[in-house]
């Protein structure tokens, strides 16, 4: 008898449950979206920015999805599967190009969000004429300098080529390293050639990348290319002596622990510097590639960005387009500066909170005084193969510069004529 | 039990059919639609269907061009003008007509993508398109994937002027690229020889312009002309190597454990280790022993990184990660050889070496078939260690067949050159493992 009550009430609950679960209108109420990133220093923050949004809507649930490296790989792979992510961070230009181009993305040039971002950062996400992401972080390149080895030899920040040039002979008579290598993965090599060929080129650059995609020009056409691999010998003559070895761990450690005195990355670099070495003292500057200061712009612009899947379901969009707009909150801005230490791209926002190199960013952004990444405007091929391994391998003495200008010339080529 | 003909046939088939279906569908089927993709310039990215188009190309050439009014129709069906009035959309997810209450949707089907598909074929849009024998031909000229001839310049305007040269490297690499009869007067005064050591010694004290016209002339000078393995040339390095290394130490590793060693099973134990660790351990610990442990050993202070040494670098954690699996094969081989053979050659007065080549090596063919086909097809088609050690470089000196095919296809994004790559590749190793098992079988049956 007791076994028999137990079976009715066990068979009751199991009929419940398959009521409630197929039943649509108690499902529909929540609604998951999934965010698919790849800046794998924010896991946590991301975590925390998720659970703030859903407490104020809670019919939305985010789920997170952190890949970091080979991103572009596992994201094309789920777009061939037909499954892809609502909100996807894409890296400015190429890459927003290309999913939009191959109708990926939804369009959301009439969002209202759209409107609270500032106009110079609208360039990275605009194809055809239509706005296909909300531009979320501003970066840049350059040389960060350690002030405290800096005051020790009584040196000053570099704002030519032959201060640059001193200060790396003095550092290196006091046995300091002036530059923290970074030679064995390739793609530092590909942000400072494409940094060193925008400064030279200055003004002549949108047009030179104009004809460049038209199949008219050379990567040797704006810049005198004799300059431009000088830089990189000066560059390599002042590394480690082990530069080839080095990966971006250790060149953090070493500019971490004073051993370097400068190193040429993004400015990421200095956030992860800062968990090795909590009271580096920095500064931010544009490297110099000539001796007039003027022409010494910072190399920034924005980094990541968030786009929505045109795949998604009505619902799904919904939701997303509520998650963007939520972003732009001051709430969203303050956590995304204090916590992410990123840099927003929205009018108006706050960003005094962040350190000394970040207000150096934002000091030449103020100004005007940087130069696009137009590394995010080669073909993405162009970028991801013929300037990153051509430039280490011209570093590595596998190639003369004559080689690597041929090489990013012909890939150029190709994908135009694609 | 006796069980008719017919039965028999029929159990056969019952029992082969699972497995025939598994292998039709994760073997056949994405081989041929990798054949397909080799002809096609796909990137990877576009879908087989637009998801939008603009307004004019959607209506003057689609519609315009769409002769059946069926078709017409249907494509509309799915195709909708969006809000800003400039693109059409592919309807991803529509109004689910099933469905009596309004507003529930669901997504496309399967059915009608490849009805859209075929409609948009019609009118000639193909987002993948084929270009024929086209990416099999680029292969020929593909400079990274031969071996090519390359200059290496060894001495940049920044870098400390070098105050000794060999004789050799000084005659061959820098004089000989000299052409101007002043240049080689100057450079010769400020370089003399010295016949003790055999090499030419920088005067000291140079004045600054002599000094900074030496360094012009060796940045521009001072070069070697050298080969580049290239993809290809890189891959059959490693398999020559790997396979001819790896199989070495393992038969050496399996004929000393084969006899009576105290602690032989534990020691079989830790050269099998090396095989079980996962790799990405296997990376991080001999990058380890490169960067700090090697340099101190030789003297050397640049292994992974360096162009030259990074690929025999490789070999070595390559060889010591394979050739314990190798071992537990050519264990098996030699264990499966009668003891009373041995013993009737010992009582006959052959020699260790006698009994080596003449009885072990000759039972052991089998395993060395084995052995060699395994590390054979392996090595052509390495990927993981090199990757995990040091992604393909540096530059592309580590790069093998894979890696340059996983480069092309998500790097490059030129999905169906990549493919195209592959079954390059998978014809490669069908051959010349065929080539070698085919020898080594004739072998066999001879003894």
């Amino acid at each position: 008898m007791k076994a028999r009550l137990r079976m009715a009430i066990l068979s009751c609950l199991l009929s419940l449950v398959l009521v409630v679960g197929a039943n649509p209108f108690l499902a529909a109420e929540k609604t998951q979206i999934e965010l698919y990133y790849y800046k794998q220093e924010i896991v946590k923050q991301m975590g925390d920015m998720a659970a703030a949004f859903s407490k104020k809507y809670p019919d939305i649930s985010i789920k997170l999805t952190m890949i970091p490296n080979d991103n572009m790989v596992t994201l094309k792979a789920r777009m061939a599967s037909g499954d892809a992510p609502t909100i996807i961070q894409l890296q400015s230009y190429a890459a927003v190009y290309e999913f939009a181009a191959a109708g990926w993305l939804a369009d959301l040039t009439n969002e209202p969000v759209i409107s609270k971002v500032v106009d110079g950062a609208k360039n990275a996400v605009t194809y055809n004429g239509r706005i296909y992401a909300l531009p979320m972080d501003l970066a840049g390149i350059g040389i960060i300098y350690n002030k405290d080895i800096f005051n020790k030899y009584g040196l000053k920040p570099p704002a030519t080529f032959d201060e640059l040039r001193s200060v790396c002979s003095t550092l290196r008579k006091n046995g300091v390293v002036p530059f923290a290598a970074l030679l064995k993965a390739n793609w530092s090599m590909g942000h400072i050639i494409s940094m060193l060929h925008t400064t030279l080129a200055g003004e002549k650059l949108l047009p030179w990348l104009n004809q460049m995609n038209q199949g008219k020009a050379s990567f040797a056409d704006p810049v005198d290319t004799r300059e431009l691999f000088r830089l990189l010998d000066f560059y390599k003559a002042n590394l480690h002596d082990n530069a080839a070895e080095m990966d971006q761990a250790e060149q953090h450690a070493a500019f971490a622990s004073g051993e370097a005195a400068m190193m040429v990355q993004g400015l990421w670099a200095y956030q992860a510097c800062l968990t090795i070495n909590p009271d580096l003292n920095c500064g931010f500057i544009p490297f110099p590639v000539n001796n007039n200061p003027a022409d010494s712009k910072l190399f920034a612009d924005v980094d990541s960005t968030f786009a929505v899947a045109a795949t998604a379901s009505p619902a799904e969009m919904r939701a997303a387009k509520l998650f963007l707009e939520w972003l732009a909150t001051p709430e969203a801005i303050k956590m995304w500066v204090e916590d992410c230490k990123l840099v927003p791209t929205f009018k108006g926002a706050d960003a005094s909170g962040m350190e000394a190199p970040f207000q150096d960013l934002v000091r030449y952004m103020n100004e005007g005084k940087t130069n696009p990444w137009a590394f995010s405007m080669y073909p993405v091929a162009v970028f991801e193969e013929a300037c990153k391994t051509g430039a280490q391998e011209y570093m590595l003495g596998l190639r003369d510069a004559d080689g690597v200008i041929e090489y990013i010339d012909q890939t150029w080529k190709r994908e135009i004529s694609k | 039990m006796i069980t008719s003909r017919k039965k028999k046939i029929f159990n056969f088939w019952l029992f082969l059919l699972p497995a025939l279906a598994v292998y039709i569908t994760f073997f056949i089927i994405p081989l041929i639609r990798g054949v397909q993709y080799s002809f096609t310039d796909w990137n990877g990215i576009v879908p087989e269907i637009p998801l939008s188009m603009k307004k004019t190309q959607f209506e003057e050439g689609v519609l315009a061009l769409l002769r059946d009014e069926e078709d017409r129709e249907y494509i509309t069906k799915y195709y909708r003008l969006d809000p800003s009035g400039s693109f059409y959309q592919l309807q991803n997810w529509i109004d689910d007509e099933a469905q009596s209450k309004a507003g529930t949707n669901r997504e496309l089907n399967d059915r009608e993508r490849k009805e859209i598909k075929r409609i948009l074929k019609k009118v000639g849009i193909t987002p993948i398109k084929y270009i024929g024998l086209q990416n099999f031909r680029e292969m020929l000229k593909d400079d990274r994937f031969l071996p090519r001839r390359v200059k290496r310049y060894l001495f940049s305007e920044f870098d400390d002027l070098p105050l000794t040269l060999k004789e050799k490297d000084f005659n061959t690499k820098l004089l000989a690229h000299i052409a101007g009869e002043e240049e080689r007067t100057f450079l010769l005064s400020v370089y003399s020889y010295n016949g003790k050591n055999k090499r030419y010694e920088l005067a000291a004290d140079l004045s600054f312009e002599t000094e900074d016209r030496l360094r012009i002339l060796l940045s521009e000078n001072y070069y070697e002309d050298r080969w580049e393995r290239g993809v290809i040339g890189f891959t059959l390095f490693f398999t020559l190597y790997n396979v001819v290394f790896a199989n070495l130490f393992a038969l050496i590793l399996a004929l000393i454990l084969d006899t009576k060693l105290r602690l032989r099973n534990a020691l079989r134990t830790m050269f099998f280790l090396p095989n079980v660790i996962s790799l990405v351990i296997v990376a991080y610990v001999w990058s380890f022993m490169f960067r700090l442990i090697f340099p101190a050993l030789t003297g050397i202070s640049v292994w992974l990184g360096s162009p030259d040494l990074a690929p025999y670098a490789t070999l070595i954690v390559a060889v010591w990660q394979g050739c314990g699996y190798l071992m537990v094969i050519y264990l098996a081989g030699l264990q499966t050889i009668p003891a009373d053979l041995i013993e009737a050659s010992e009582v006959d007065g052959a020699n260790w070496r006698q009994r080596l080549f003449r009885i072990k090596f000759p039972l052991l063919l089998p395993a060395f078939t084995i052995c060699l086909f395994y590390s054979l097809a392996n090595s052509l088609k390495t990927f993981d260690i090199l990757w995990t050690l040091n992604q393909g470089g540096p530059g592309y000196a580590t790069t093998s067949i894979v890696i340059d095919i996983y480069k092309t296809a998500f790097m490059q994004n030129r999905y169906g050159y990549a493919t195209a790559k592959a079954i390059v590749l998978c014809l490669a190793i069908i051959i010349l493992t065929s080539i070698q098992l085919s020898l080594m079988k004739r072998r066999e049956v001879e003894l």
